[in-house]
C-alpha cells in the first residue's frame, strides 16, 4: 500500500481538526492553572456540557446558532459556579483538597449529565451544510473549517484579552502572585471566577463544534478532558501559546501514529512521547517553569 | 475559616460521590415489590442481570434492561413460576470487565441468585467467568462473542448469534456480490477483536482478500486516519465489526473522506442510534442479523413469526418505541431461563437450574430456535442470519 | 503642617494560626510624616505592615484610616482608600514589564499621567527600563519600581517595608532621597528599616519593637540619643551588646 502526497495531507488534516479541539481545551486548563495553580478536572465535563446542551436545545426546536451560543453561555455560567460554590469555601483548604473538590464536581455534573439528558449519543447537525472541501487532494468537511476557524479566532480572543486589557494585566498578575496582585487592588477571587467562567467557555465551545463530526454524550468528558490536560502538560501548563501549540502537537501526533503504527497503539504513542517530552523539558515545550502557586 | 473551608470542600466531595452512587443504584431496583398479585407467593426465585447501562455499550445494555422488566412483569402477573414469582437484580457493569465481575461476585454473595444473565459485551461476560465457575452458577450471555462459547464451560450459554456463524456469512454475501478486495476496520475491545480473528481465519475459505487492516479504541472519536489508510489500499469494499457508538464516525467519515465503496458489518451495528448518527453516511450499509427486524423473513405462519411479532408488539406498547437486536437478546436469555425453571421438579438451585438449560430444546425464541446441548451452548446456526440493508433510515432485506 | 493620626493603630494583635507575633501595637502615622519602626528580626515588623495592609487578619484591635474603621479589610480594597504597601521582598511582577507593573500600580485607579510622570521623574532609571521585564533589573532597580508601583495608586500612607536591604548604599541614598520629597507631598510613611542610623535622618518619630510589642517611641532625634537604642540598633557600641539584643525572643 503506498501513501499519496493527498492522503499524506488527509493524515494532517485529520490531526489539526482534533489538534483545534485539544487546543481548546488545554487553553481552559492553562488559564484556570494560571490564576489557581491547580488542574480543574471538571474541564472535561465542560466540553460535554457543551455539546449536550447544544443537542437539547437543537431537539426542543431552538435554532442552532442560538443553541450553541445559549450551550458556551450555560457552560461559563456552570464554570463560575464550580469556582464560586465549591472551590472558593474551600480556598483555604490547599491545593490537593481544590483539585479533588474539581474531580467531585465533575462526578456532579456528569451524573447530572446522565440524569437530565439519558445515556445514549446525541447528534448535532453540521454548522454549515454541504460537501467536503478538496485541499490538495485531501477533502475537508465543512464542519472541519468552522472547528479550525472558531479555535483559531478564541485563540486569537484570549490573546487580545490577556495582552492588552485590564483584566488580562489583572490575569497575569494573579498568575505571578496573588498577593502581590491584591496589594495593587487586583480582585483575585473575581478572577479566579472569570478563569473558571473562560475556561467553561472553551470547553463547551469544543464540544459544540466538535459534535456535529463525533456525536456526543454525557460520558465523552473523562477522555476529552484527558487530553487536554496532556496537551496542555506538553505545551507547558500556564502559557497560553504553549497550550495550543500542546494542542496542535498532540493532534498531529495521534494523527502520524494511525498512519505509521496502528489505530490501537494512538494514545499510547501520544502518551510516550508525553513522557519523553516531560522527561527532557518538565516545563512542557514553550513552558518557563512550574512554580508553587496559591 | 480554613476549617469551616475544608469542611465545605469535603461536604461537597462527598456530595459529590453520592450523586454517582445514586446513578450507579438507579440500576438496582428489585423487581420483587411488584411481582405476582393474588396468586399464594412461594419462594421468589432471584435472578440477577448484568448490563451495561453505561459507557460505550450503554445503548446496547438499556433496552436489554428494557426487554427483560418487560417479561419479568409479564410473568409475575401470570402467577411467576411454578407458583414461585421472579425477582431480577439488576446490575450496572458501566461496559467495565472490573465491574462486570464484582457485580457477578455481589449478586452470587450478597443476593444468592439462582442465575446470572449478561453481560452485555464479551469482555466483560468474559471476565465474569471466574466468579460464576467459583460458585457453580449458570450464565446466560447476550454477547456476541465467539470465544464465549467456543472455550466451552459447562456454566455458560450465549444467546446471540456468535462470530463464528455470522462473520463467514457475511463474508460470502460479500463474494457473492463480487466484492472480493476487502478491508477490515475493528474495535480493539472485546467483540471487535474477537470478529476480527474470524475474519482473518475465514477469508480465504470465502474467497475474499484482505487489502487493509485498521483498529481503532473504543470510545475513539476520530477515524479519519484509519479510513485515509483505507482508501489508500483501494478496496472493493470495507467491512467494519464493531457494536459500539463508533460505527457511525466509520459510516459518516468515509462519507467524508469521498469513499464510496459499500459498508458492511455485524448485529452490532443494528442500532438506530447508528443511523441516526451516521445520518447519509448509513444509506447502503449492510448488515447481517436475526430476523428480529424484520420478523416477515421467518415466515408468517411460523411459530417464530408468532413470538417475535408478539415481543415487538407488547414491547413498542410499553416503551413507544420497537426493540432492536439487543432486546431480543434478553428477552431469549429472558426466556431460557423461565423456561428451565419451569422444567425442574423441587426446589430450584443453580445447578439444578444449570442442567435444566442445557437441556433446552427447540425453544423458540426472537433470536431464533435454541437447542443447547453439552458440546453446544449457542445452539444457533447460520439459517437464523438474513443481511440487512440501510434504505431511507430504515432496514430492509437486503437479499432473499 | 502635619495632619496627625491619618494612619492610626490601636491595640492590634496579629500572628500565623496560633503564634502571636504582634501583640497589642498603638502607634500613628499623620499626613506628611515618615515613621521608623526598629527592631531585630522577629520582632514582629513585617507582620504587623502585613495585618495593616489586610494580607493578615488581625486577631485584635483595629486600624483606622482618617476617620474610618479598616481593620481586616481586604489589600485590594484599602488600596482603593489609599494605602500602598511595599512589601518584604517586593513581590514585584516579575516576568512582566516595568510599564506593566506600574500600570498594574495603578489597577484601582486608573493610570493618572501625572502620577506617572511624577514616578519617572522620582526615579529616572525606570524611563530607561520601561519596556524591561521586572526580573531583568538590578536590586536598586526594583525597590524603586515597587516603590513606583505602590505610588501610582496615589496613596495618603505607604508601608515600606525594608527598602535598603541588600542594596549598595549609593543606590539605598536615592531611595531615602526620594522619600524626603515625598514626604514634602504630604505622604504618610510607616517605614521599617534595619539601618536605624539612615531611617532616623530621614524619620520625624519612630518606635521601637520588641517581641510584638513597641518598647521605646519618641522623636527621631530623641531615638538618636537613647542609650538603648544606640545599644541596640544604632551599632555604636560593642559588638557582643548587639548580638544579645539580636536573640531577643
Amino acid at each position: 500500500m503506498s501513501m499519496s502526497s493527498a492522503d499524506v495531507l488527509q493524515f494532517v488534516a485529520s490531526g489539526l481538526q482534533n489538534g483545534a479541539i485539544y487546543a481548546l481545551m488545554a487553553l481552559g486548563f492553562t488559564l484556570v492553572f494560571a490564576s489557581t495553580g491547580i488542574i480543574n478536572f471538571a474541564q472535561g465535563e465542560f466540553f460535554m456540557l457543551g455539546g449536550m446542551l447544544a443537542a437539547a436545545g437543537m431537539a426542543a426546536g431552538v435554532p442552532l446558532g442560538v443553541s450553541v451560543l445559549a450551550a458556551v453561555a450555560a457552560t461559563t455560567l456552570v464554570g463560575c459556579l464550580v469556582e464560586r460554590l465549591a472551590l472558593r469555601p474551600a480556598r483555604s483548604a490547599g491545593g490537593l483538597a481544590l483539585v479533588i473538590i474539581t474531580i467531585g464536581c465533575s462526578m456532579l455534573i456528569k451524573s447530572g449529565a446522565r440524569h437530565l439528558f439519558g445515556p445514549d449519543e446525541r447528534a448535532l447537525p453540521a454548522f454549515t451544510a454541504g460537501e467536503p472541501l478538496s485541499v490538495g487532494g485531501a477533502l475537508i468537511e465543512p464542519q472541519a473549517v468552522w472547528v479550525l476557524v472558531l479555535a483559531l479566532a478564541a485563540a486569537v480572543g484570549l490573546t487580545v484579552l490577556y495582552r492588552w486589557t485590564k483584566m488580562g494585566l489583572a490575569m497575569r498578575a494573579c498568575s505571578i502572585s496573588h498577593d502581590a496582585a491584591r496589594i495593587v487592588g487586583v480582585d483575585t477571587a473575581r478572577v479566579v471566577m472569570l478563569s473558571f467562567g473562560l475556561a467553561g467557555a472553551l470547553g463547551a465551545l469544543a464540544g459544540a463544534v466538535v459534535a456535529p463530526i463525533t456525536q456526543t454524550a454525557y460520558d465523552v468528558g473523562a477522555r476529552m478532558g484527558l487530553k487536554g490536560f496532556a496537551a496542555a502538560l506538553l505545551g507547558g501548563l500556564g502559557d497560553p501559546v504553549g497550550a495550543i501549540v500542546g494542542g496542535f502537537v498532540l493532534g498531529l501526533l495521534e494523527s502520524g501514529a494511525v498512519a505509521v503504527v496502528s489505530g490501537t497503539y494512538k494514545d499510547a504513542v501520544a502518551l510516550v512521547v508525553l513522557l519523553v517530552v516531560l522527561v527532557l523539558r518538565p516545563q512542557g515545550i514553550l513552558g518557563r517553569h512550574l512554580g508553587e502557586k496559591l | 475559616m480554613s476549617r469551616s473551608g475544608a469542611r465545605w470542600g469535603a461536604a461537597l466531595v462527598v456530595a459529590a460521590l453520592l450523586a454517582g452512587a445514586v446513578a450507579g443504584c438507579g440500576a438496582k431496583e428489585g423487581g420483587g415489590s411488584d411481582a405476582g398479585s393474588g396468586t399464594t407467593q412461594k419462594e421468589p426465585y432471584r435472578v440477577g442481570v448484568v448490563v451495561s447501562l453505561t459507557g460505550t455499550y450503554a445503548g446496547l445494555g438499556i433496552p436489554e434492561k428494557k426487554a427483560i422488566e418487560l417479561q419479568r412483569d409479564a410473568i409475575n402477573a401470570n402467577g411467576g413460576v411454578n407458583g414461585h414469582p421472579i425477582e431480577v437484580i439488576f446490575e450496572d457493569d458501566a461496559t467495565d470487565p472490573a465491574k462486570a465481575a464484582a457485580a457477578a461476585s455481589k449478586l452470587i454473595e450478597q443476593d444468592g441468585v439462582l442465575a446470572i444473565i449478561g453481560a452485555t459485551g464479551t469482555a466483560q461476560t468474559m471476565a465474569m467467568r471466574a466468579e460464576v465457575q467459583r460458585a457453580g452458577v449458570p450464565q446466560v450471555s447476550m454477547a456476541g462473542g465467539s470465544v464465549i462459547t467456543d472455550q466451552l464451560d459447562p456454566l455458560v450459554f450465549q444467546t446471540p448469534w456468535p462470530n463464528r456463524i455470522v462473520v463467514p456469512f457475511v463474508l460470502k454475501a460479500m463474494a457473492r456480490k463480487g466484492l472480493t478486495k476487502v478491508a477490515v476496520i475493528s474495535d480493539s475491545g472485546g467483540y471487535g477483536k474477537d470478529g476480527h480473528a474470524i475474519i482473518v481465519k475465514e477469508a480465504p475459505a470465502a474467497g475474499v482478500t484482505i487489502v487493509a487492516d485498521e483498529t481503532f479504541n473504543p470510545g475513539d472519536t476520530d477515524m479519519s486516519s484509519q479510513l485515509t489508510k483505507i482508501r489508500a489500499a483501494k478496496p472493493d469494499a470495507v467491512l467494519m465489526w464493531n457494536a459500539g457508538k463508533e460505527a457511525a464516525l466509520i459510516a459518516k467519515g468515509m462519507k467524508q473522506l469521498g469513499m464510496t465503496q459499500p459498508l458492511f458489518g455485524g448485529p452490532g451495528n443494528g442500532r438506530k442510534e447508528f443511523i441516526q448518527g451516521a445520518g447519509d453516511g448509513a444509506e447502503g450499509f449492510r448488515f447481517a442479523a436475526g430476523k428480529i427486524l424484520v420478523p416477515s423473513a421467518y415466515g408468517t405462519d411460523t411459530e417464530a413469526y408468532k413470538v417475535a411479532t408478539e415481543f415487538i408488539d407488547s414491547y413498542t406498547a410499553k416503551y413507544g418505541e420497537s426493540p432492536d437486536i439487543f432486546a431480543g437478546h434478553a428477552y431469549d436469555a429472558f426466556l431460557i431461563v423461565v423456561d428451565a425453571l419451569k422444567r425442574i421438579e423441587g426446589d430450584a438451585t443453580p445447578a439444578k437450574l444449570r442442567d435444566a438449560i442445557e437441556q433446552t430444546k427447540g425453544l423458540v425464541g426472537v433470536g431464533g430456535t435454541f437447542t443447547y446441548s453439552p458440546q453446544d451452548h449457542n445452539g444457533l446456526t447460520e439459517s437464523e442470519l438474513v443481511l440487512y440493508r440501510v434504505e431511507n433510515g430504515a432496514w430492509v432485506l437486503d437479499e432473499q | 503642617m502635619i495632619v496627625s493620626d491619618l494612619l492610626q493603630i490601636e491595640g492590634l494583635h496579629a500572628g500565623y494560626g496560633r503564634i502571636e507575633v504582634v501583640r497589642g501595637v498603638s502607634l500613628t502615622v499623620g499626613s506628611g510624616e515618615v515613621v521608623t519602626l526598629l527592631g531585630s528580626n522577629g520582632a514582629g515588623k513585617s507582620t504587623l505592615l502585613k495585618a495593616v495592609a489586610g494580607l493578615l487578619q488581625p486577631s485584635a484591635g483595629t486600624v483606622k484610616l482618617g476617620a474610618d474603621d479598616v481593620t481586616g479589610v481586604a489589600p485590594e480594597k484599602l488600596v482603593r482608600r489609599g494605602l500602598a504597601l511595599v512589601p518584604e521582598g517586593r513581590m514585584l511582577f516579575g516576568s512582566l514589564t516595568v510599564k506593566e507593573n506600574l500600570s498594574l500600580g495603578a489597577y484601582a485607579t486608573g493610570v493618572d499621567e501625572a502620577v506617572l510622570a511624577r514616578v519617572l521623574a522620582l526615579f529616572p532609571v525606570l524611563k530607561e527600563r520601561f519596556s524591561q521585564r521586572a526580573a531583568t533589573l538590578s536590586g536598586g532597580e526594583q525597590q524603586m519600581l515597587a516603590i513606583g508601583r505602590a505610588l501610582m495608586s496615589k496613596p495618603k500612607v505607604m508601608l515600606l517595608d525594608e527598602p535598603s536591604l541588600g542594596l549598595a548604599p549609593k543606590v539605598v541614598g536615592q531611595i531615602f532621597e526620594a522619600l524626603d520629597e515625598l514626604r514634602d507631598d504630604g505622604l504618610g510613611v510607616l517605614l521599617v528599616e534595619q539601618d536605624a542610623n539612615l531611617a532616623l535622618k530621614h524619620s520625624d518619630r519612630g518606635y521601637v519593637m520588641r517581641g510584638g510589642r513597641l518598647v521605646v517611641q519618641g522623636s527621631a532625634v530623641e531615638l538618636r540619643c537613647d542609650d538603648d537604642v544606640r545599644l541596640a540598633y544604632l551599632g555604636s557600641w560593642h559588638r557582643k551588646e548587639q548580638s544579645d539584643a539580636d536573640m531577643e525572643p
